[in-house]
């Protein structure tokens, strides 16, 4: 756009500034003004930031990770995180490597051990063709973030078949992320239609649906989920299970979204603008979607935000108490559940790692649902 | 002149709080009690009352935004007659196009999600008189300049606006669809008093243009004076006075309406009441009333008629409409300036 020329006159140029910029204003949308409001808000870009990466790894864990999820390397089992070197023995610098291991005996407990073999270095390369997989499932590619060519690296050691716990750590961020995302997203549309169904019809219907939801939500959660996915068949593959836990969690989190959305329904019937829209000859379908939903949108996505470490937590709880999710499928609850006894973390304490994941994702979320809770309103300050 | 609007027994109840932990319902208030009245064509009837008294939903009611619990209203506009309570839904929003509204608040009668043009072009568009918003705009143009606003506002949305701007959009938005009825619900209560003849004049000049029937609903007599030929006057759900506005301020015959009027020059109308020594609250009406609903609060009640005889509303005088016992024996004063 042109301007004139600059003025020498400081107030002049504040006040050509004030106006610019409540012009910008008088035309944004409701999503600009909460994209505004939720930028001020430090932690939520922090948070916003670190769903991104996590999406990232659910989206490409193939590419991401080492290796695959199942493949053992036996050589290594029950083996601690690789060390990533820059110095060897001599103090040399050297691009990062890892050292070579070799598989020993204890003298005198004849544990297995994996003794560091520091002659080999084995350097750590970027974009290194390692083993076949299909790039977002059709794509064949052999391509992968970064590896080793000759001795494996594994980033976060290994479990007790060798197994490589930063592939399968990557790999159950998807099957966790997508967990809470479907769950969520079925959870939303469960909630929305009955929640809709009692606020748009309200009389003997609203009272049926919201004594079930008061039902529901009387029942305590951890009971009713170990009930109802202990009661899921042993012989079923681990995707129908996947499926299963998924509708299971969103069954029980669309309580919360049906009563926002009822309660919404309801006092926005009596608003004015509302009102003004019937007059103006709207029907029913057009007074909802165009004019109702629009207006506490913003309201339910933040219980999403909010619902979906819930669900997450869920999901891993199920897992780890061994009724969720099974192999060959792991999710992080999965991969904590090896992490059970006390010899297990005593000796193989980075089994623990996954939970660091879970903790960091629930906290991204919090982050990401505060700020949303102060973008959802856009027209207070 | 013939009659826009008549209203015949028009009783709107609500069930009062429900008690007890299944919901029994409580005794319904009648917000509105019986009322009947008529409004000619291209005339400005002006509603006041106090603060509850059923003003709002009265209104409401004539549209149906409220459901009546029993009475008519009628229509006689230019595409015919028709009875209002009657409609079935897809003729009760053709109706709508005939007959419109504006709100009290201007901060929430305006979608904040729809830009002013968006939200002024909705009924032509719903209604099938414009296939899109480019069919819309020249008509949306032209309602939208009548009503003091500038065209390259247009595409803003609600939260650019002041308060006084937002009633303008509220009134294009009304007139739209040139209706021949509006109901204006306290539409300057909410304004700055800078602002309120600005809106009250653009009303007045719609009005005239456009040979439109207002009925204006405030709890400000002067308001109403200044746009209104005749005056009803509610208290609790009833009329208890209506006269042509000139008539009623020089004698108001109604207790009511005296105090109403002794206490003008303040605008707080609670404080006129104190003034007017009219103190404590309307009681409710609900069915177990009897008598005036007034007695409690009247000066000239006495101990036997006014507190088991409720007044009708009733002829006096010359072709004037209250109800009081004793309206045709009190001198009551009214409000010489006007
Ligand atoms: N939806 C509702 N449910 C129950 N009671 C209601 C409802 N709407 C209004 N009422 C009651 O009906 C009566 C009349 O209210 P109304 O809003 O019509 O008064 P009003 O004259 O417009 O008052 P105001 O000057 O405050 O706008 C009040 O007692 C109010 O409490
Ligand atoms: S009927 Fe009686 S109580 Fe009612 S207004 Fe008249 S004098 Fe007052
Ligand atoms: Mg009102």
């Amino acid at each position: 756009m042109s301007q004139t020329s600059p003025t020498p006159n400081q107030p002049n140029m504040v006040a050509a500034n004030k106006v610019k910029s409540i012009r910008r204003l008088d035309l944004a949308t409701s999503r600009q003004l909460m994209w505004y409001k939720f930028k001020r808000h430090k932690l939520a870009m922090i948070g916003t930031g670190i769903i991104f990466v996590f999406l990232l790894l659910s989206i490409f864990p193939e590419f991401i990770s080492t290796t695959k999820p199942q493949l053992r390397d036996p050589a290594y089992s029950s083996g601690p995180p690789t060390g990533i070197h820059i110095f060897d023995e001599e103090w040399q610098i050297h691009w990062p490597f890892i050292y070579g291991h070799k598989m020993k005996r204890h003298p005198v407990t004849l544990r297995k051990l994996v003794v560091l073999d520091t002659d080999t270095r084995v350097p750590i390369e970027f974009f290194v063709r390692g083993e076949a997989y299909k790039f977002l499932g059709f794509i064949p590619a052999d391509l992968h973030l970064f590896g080793t060519l000759g001795t494996q690296i594994h980033l976060f050691g290994t479990d007790k078949l060798g197994r490589d716990i930063f592939s399968r750590t990557i790999y159950a961020t998807r099957v966790s992320m997508s967990i809470g995302i479907i769950g969520v997203m079925a959870a939303f549309f469960i909630g929305l239609a009955i929640g809709g169904l009692a606020g748009l019809k309200g009389g003997w219907v609203d009272n049926v649906i919201m004594r079930l939801i008061e039902f529901i939500r009387s029942i305590p959660s951890l009971p009713l989920w170990l009930g109802l996915a202990a009661s899921l068949p042993r012989e079923w593959s681990a995707t129908t299970v996947y499926v299963v836990v998924t509708l299971i969690l969103a069954a029980l989190g669309w309580t919360t979204l049906a009563r926002r959305v009822r309660s919404k329904l309801l006092t926005l019937q009596n608003e004015d603008f509302i009102q003004a829209a019937r007059l103006a000859g709207c029907s029913n379908y057009r007074l909802v979607t165009k004019h109702m939903l629009p207006s506490f949108m913003s309201y339910l996505i933040v219980d999403l935000t909010v619902a979906f470490p819930y669900i997450l937590l869920a999901e891993t709880s199920l897992s780890f108490l061994g009724l969720g999710m099974r192999e060959p499928m792991v999710s992080w609850g999965v991969l904590l559940f090896s992490a059970q006894n006390v010899t297990a973390l005593a000796h193989t304490p980075w089994l623990l790692i996954p939970g660091g994941f879970i903790l960091v994702i629930v906290i991204a979320f919090n982050f990401f649902g505060d700020g949303m809770r102060d973008a959802a309103d856009p027209y207070t300050k | 002149m013939s009659n826009l609007i008549e209203v015949e027994n028009l009783t709107v109840e609500f069930s009062g709080p429900s008690k007890g932990l299944f919901g029994k319902k409580g005794t319904p208030i009648t917000a509105v009690d019986d009322v009947s009245l008529y409004i000619k064509k291209g005339e400005a009837l002006g509603l006041v009352g106090e603060s509850g008294s059923g003003k709002t939903t009265f209104g409401r009611a004539l549209l149906r935004l409220q459901e009546p619990t029993s009475g008519q209203v009628k229509m006689h506009g230019q595409s015919g007659s028709k009875v209002i309570t009657d409609l079935d839904a897809k003729s009760l929003r053709k109706a709508w196009q005939e007959m419109q509204m504006v709100f009290q608040d201007p901060q929430s009668s305006l979608n904040p999600r729809m830009t002013v043009m968006d939200s002024i072009a909705e009924s032509l568009i719903v209604n099938g008189l414009a296939k899109n918003m480019e069919a819309a705009k020249p008509r949306v143009l032209e309602v939208a300049q009548s009503c003091g606003l500038s065209v390259d506002q247009l595409s803003r949305y609600p939260h650019a606006f002041s308060g006084g701007q937002r009633q303008r959009i509220s009134i294009a938005r009304a007139l739209v669809m040139q209706p021949e009825f509006i109901i204006c619900d306290e539409p300057v209560s909410a304004l700055d008093v800078s602002i309120q003849a600005q809106i009250l004049n653009l009303l007045i000049d719609q009005q005239q243009e456009l040979d439109l029937t207002l009925l204006f609903i405030s709890h400000d007599l002067i308001v109403v004076a200044y746009i209104c030929d005749r005056i009803a006057v509610m208290y609790l759900g009833n009329i208890i006075e209506i006269a042509p506005t000139k008539d009623l301020f020089k004698l108001p015959l109604h207790p009511y309406t005296e105090a109403l009027m002794s206490a003008i020059p303040s605008d707080d109308p609670d404080q006129q009441l104190m003034q007017a020594g009219i103190s404590g609250e309307a009681i409710g009406n609900d069915a177990t009333r009897q008598g005036c609903l007034f007695a409690p609060r009247c000066q000239y009640a006495d101990k036997d008629k006014c507190q088991n005889v409720k007044p009708p509303l009733t002829e006096v005088n010359n072709n004037r409409l209250v109800a009081c016992h004793y309206a045709d024996k009190l001198t009551l004063n009214g409000f010489e300036t006007i």
